[in-house]
């Protein structure tokens, strides 16, 4: 389990944001941090991964303290096995595919070399540069990388957010099968709510710097019937009302409500089709 | 016509070109990974010589190291050399002198690369200097050419700093701008067209290379 508690402050005088974060995320499972842009997703990455520092408080790995401000650890980076895949990639470009991969360590295992590069379909990018590739491409091979580090924790900023949907599918699948063989632990970035109900094992919502619900991604949903999200009614208009779902808002016709019986602040539950 | 201050001209700039090459690579890399308030001072030390003339650059030099003050007394009696009047001291201006010409480049460069390179770098326990040499120089080879001619071409030219700290010795700090200068003094019209005339073709020669191979001619004339 990874446990999160600190603050941290961004920026001085009026520019100013304020992370407030408690949260815990699975070891060896699918963790995905949900919520909209500029709510502190790739802040928190930063600060797990030890890139950002924090102002105060302690993050610890099954029981092992990576930061700590009361007993002032910090764990240097190199020691920490973290792989991170960047919104930019951060790939080479001096380097080959291969180089690249083989920058991370020498001796990578050949079963998971191997493997990786069947799974992820990079054979034949193995000899080209990055500048060449496309996004999709480079995409694909910032998550080799990251995976032939063979990480305890891989953290993936938004990985898949700049790819068409029959792409962005088949990544996912790649990922599910890659951590569920090798087992380790990812947090991804994503704010995209069917990512989170189809891969994620736990899902933590952010918003304005604050986890403000964490657990299995049915959180999200009804218990009772499939296809249904939980909501929040956060305004009701005339002709329509304004509804939450997780970091999101929905506004919804009256015309389509089957039932209007309740109040503003009341949870609800709408069907997704 | 006298080939020595040519070839003076030509080593003083080799060997100022060489020392400032590892001299700027660490602190362009200490400037554009540090959040040290001290950051713009060094950076106002460093342009400098772009705005000063050099004759001021060369008066304190002569004020702090001559040889009767303390510190050139010292450098004279600890390693036995007079930083005036010498082409130990040419060299040490000149560093000094053109200093931002190879900063400046190659600090530009630094910058433009995605700070994800050093942080995956260092994620993957990769040490600063393997960082520096196998991700952040080979990608800026353009940037590191344009401060190694700038730096080189700059240096051939200097007049007011070798003028006031080398004096015209033959052999020793008289270089091919200070013979120049000479020429015309004495009336050496032709010589000194000479030499001109030489300094300028290497001049051209060098900055005509420097915007081919970074504007990518070569590599199209290759192809």
């Amino acid at each position: 389990m990874i446990r999160c508690q600190f603050q941290k402050t961004y920026g001085s005088g009026k520019q100013t944001f304020h992370l407030n974060i408690k949260a815990s995320f699975q070891s060896n499972a699918i963790n995905i941090l949900f919520g909209p842009s500029g709510a502190g997703k790739t802040s928190l990455l930063r600060l797990i991964s030890g890139l950002d520092k924090v102002d105060e408080g302690s993050v610890s790995v099954d029981r092992v303290d990576w930061i700590n401000t009361q007993t002032k650890t910090f764990m240097p980076l190199a020691q920490r096995n973290i792989a991170y895949v960047f919104q930019d990639y951060g790939l080479f470009p001096n380097m080959t595919v291969l180089k690249n991969l083989k920058f991370v360590q020498k001796k990578i295992p050949q079963q998971l070399f191997n493997d990786v590069i069947a799974t992820l379909e990079i054979k034949h990018l193995l000899m080209v540069k990055p500048n060449e590739l496309s996004g999709g491409q480079k995409q694909r091979i910032a998550l080799a990388r990251a995976l032939v580090q063979e990480p305890k924790l891989l953290l993936l900023d938004e990985p898949l957010t700049a790819l068409d949907e029959t792409l962005r599918n088949k990544l996912q699948t790649y990922l599910v099968y890659l951590q569920q063989k090798y087992q380790f632990t990812v947090i991804m970035v994503s704010h995209n709510l069917q990512e989170v109900l189809k891969i994620a094992d736990r899902v933590c919502v952010i918003n304005y710097g604050e986890i403000i619900e964490e657990g299995k991604p049915t959180i999200l949903i009804s218990k009772n019937t499939q296809n249904t999200l939980k909501a929040t009614v956060l305004d009701m208009e005339k002709e329509r009302i304004t509804v939450r779902v997780g970091i999101q808002q929905i506004k919804i016709d009256k015309k389509q409500i089957v039932n209007l019986d309740f109040q503003k602040g009341d949870e609800v539950e709408i069907q997704i089709s | 016509m006298d080939l020595t201050p040519l070839l003076l001209t030509f080593k003083l700039a080799a060997i100022t070109t060489l020392l400032l090459f590892f001299l700027a690579i660490p602190l362009c890399y200490w400037l554009v990974q540090t959040r040290s308030k001290l950051k713009p001072f060094v950076e106002t030390v460093v342009s400098l010589p772009l705005v000063l003339p050099p004759t001021v650059l060369g008066f304190y030099f002569l004020l702090f190291l001559g040889s009767n003050t303390s510190l050139g007394l010292w450098i004279q009696n600890t390693f036995g050399i007079s930083l005036v009047f010498s082409f130990t001291g040419l060299v040490i201006a000149s560093l000094l002198y053109s200093l931002p010409f190879m900063v400046h480049p190659i600090q530009a460069g630094l910058t433009s690369l995605s700070k994800s390179y050093v942080e995956t770098g260092q994620l993957m326990g990769k040490s600063r200097f393997v960082i520096l040499c196998k991700i952040l120089l080979p990608n800026i080879k353009p940037a590191i050419l344009t401060g190694v001619v700038l730096t080189f071409a700059h240096t051939i030219g200097e007049f007011g700093v070798v003028l006031m700290i080398g004096g015209n010795i033959p052999n020793q700090t008289k270089v091919a701008s200070i013979a120049i200068y000479d020429e015309v003094e004495s009336l050496n019209y032709a010589t000194a067209n000479l030499y001109s005339l030489i300094l300028l073709g290497i001049s051209f020669a060098i900055l005509l290379t420097v915007y081919l191979v970074n504007g990518g001619y070569l590599k199209r004339v290759v192809r």
